[in-house]
């Protein structure tokens, strides 16, 4: 067992290393759908296609700037018998984060209660080259010892609170959407 | 010793909680148990979460912060056990660490009393750290080898391996400054530039310091303890020895002085 001592690596102010781009592939939607419905045997896919007026009205009704024209969604069933139960809707959609966008996933029940959300991939990027890639190389093979490779860059990074605000206010447009779509009147 | 064998392989899952991203990866051997596992942990996660934000009016925290002066407020036993611990990280502090503006009284199991007015506690950082170590106590009893779990920027691993963290260059957050590796500790960066302003000096003590960080071997205590650094800079690392965890700043000449 290594000791249990954390220590700096580089700890000098003058090393200085960018990452050009920082991603991480948590679930694909497939798995989402798996995650968020375990119970599901059938998910169906649609879209709902926004007309101008629709748009105007969610960004209305919920406060959040709409900038898609359209929203995949899937109905996710369960077999009972000879008939399918609807369990609920699965939403896939992306909004921009801190610097990229974020994909991810709500899971509703029939009512518009939300399950469960998940972050499927999250991205950040800067466009700026690697300064010190031997010193970046020092990670490599150490990390985790595992034999899935999480990741391609450097899996974590430490600093400030990461706002989650953008998540919020893509869920919160997607209940508009329930509500002025699926829910059944 | 390695914690991996053929079958062994890592799972990672990200939901939004506390504010910002709960992501935790664990090293399973079979894939749909530790995914049930992860999905009971986030599950408890987002019950700590209703009772300890304050911005959900059905919290505890909510509860005590409506509450008028002299009020008593049942809470629940865990929001009572953190916040008994914060009074006293705010006493050791010497009131540094301050994550309400008017007193408590907390003589009482599971009732907070108002002293004064309005209290206006805000567990924020504290309430994430006591969750990730919260997460971590939940992974170890299901069974997990290793684990990481990270809530923007309060971190704790377990497991016989080392994590590779980089650390934010906070002038300049695209990029790092500095790396670190996390064995079976906590780590607790803070700094203001995602979300600034939400960690607040005074008018006689202002941020002393661009970030700060602690590794500490809980999450909960290493959270709070970065925010003393944030504001007592190198004067902080006293306070640190004390509580035998070590930490890090990063003053504003972005010189960064390890405890």
């Amino acid at each position: 067992m290594p000791s249990k001592k954390i220590f700096a690596t580089a700890a000098t102010a003058g090393i200085v290393i960018s990452i050009p781009a920082f991603a991480i592939s948590y679930l694909s939607v497939e798995e989402a759908q798996k995650v968020l419905f375990p119970d599901a045997q059938n998910f169906s896919r649609e879209k709902i296609i926004f007309t101008a007026e629709q748009k105007v009205a969610l960004e209305k009704l919920t406060g959040v700037k709409v900038t898609n024209t359209a929203q995949p969604l899937w109905r996710a069933f369960k077999k009972e018998g000879t008939q399918e139960v609807l369990l609920g809707f699965f939403i896939f959609d992306a909004v921009l984060g801190k610097h990229d966008l974020i994909d991810y996933a709500v899971a509703l029940d029939p009512n518009g209660a939300v399950i469960g959300v998940e972050i499927l991939n999250y991205r950040e990027s800067y466009g700026s080259e690697i300064r010190s890639k031997s010193w970046r190389k020092q990670f490599q093979g150490k990390t985790l010892a595992a034999p899935v490779k999480l990741n391609d860059d450097i899996q974590n990074i430490g600093g400030a609170t990461l706002s989650c605000r953008s998540v919020s206010q893509g869920i919160r447009k997607i209940l508009g959407i329930y509500d002025t779509f699926l829910k059944t009147k | 010793m390695t914690p991996s064998s053929k079958q062994n392989s890592w799972l990672r899952r990200c939901r939004p909680g506390f504010g910002t991203f709960v992501d935790i990866a664990i090293l399973a051997s079979n894939q749909n148990e530790a995914t049930a596992t992860l999905s009971k942990v986030f599950a408890r996660l987002a019950l700590l979460e209703n009772r300890l934000s304050r911005f959900n009016p059905d919290s505890d925290i909510a509860k005590v912060n409506r509450a008028k002066r002299h009020a008593t407020v049942p809470v629940s036993a865990l929001t009572f056990r953190l916040l008994r611990r914060a009074a006293n990280l705010q006493m050791k502090s010497g009131k540094l660490f301050r994550p309400w503006q008017q007193p408590l009284g907390l003589a009482k199991k599971n009732r907070v009393r108002i002293l004064h007015g309005q209290a206006k506690v805000d567990l924020g950082g504290i309430a994430k750290g006591f969750a990730v170590d919260e997460a971590i106590r939940l992974l170890k009893r299901a069974g997990i080898g290793a684990a990481l779990v990270n809530a923007g920027g309060d971190m704790r691993s377990f497991g016989p391996c080392d994590f590779p963290i980089l650390i934010r260059d906070p002038q300049n957050p695209g990029k790092c400054l500095f790396g670190l590796k996390l064995n079976n500790q906590s780590l607790c960066n803070s700094g203001n530039y995602f979300a600034p302003g939400h960690i607040r000096g005074t008018r006689r003590n202002r941020l002393a310091v661009l970030a700060a960080g602690v590794m500490a071997p809980n999450c909960r205590d290493a959270d709070a303890l970065t925010k003393v650094l944030m504001l007592h800079g190198e004067k902080g690392f006293a306070l640190l020895r004390s509580f035998g965890v070590s930490g890090y700043i990063i003053a504003k000449n972005k010189t960064v002085v390890f405890s």
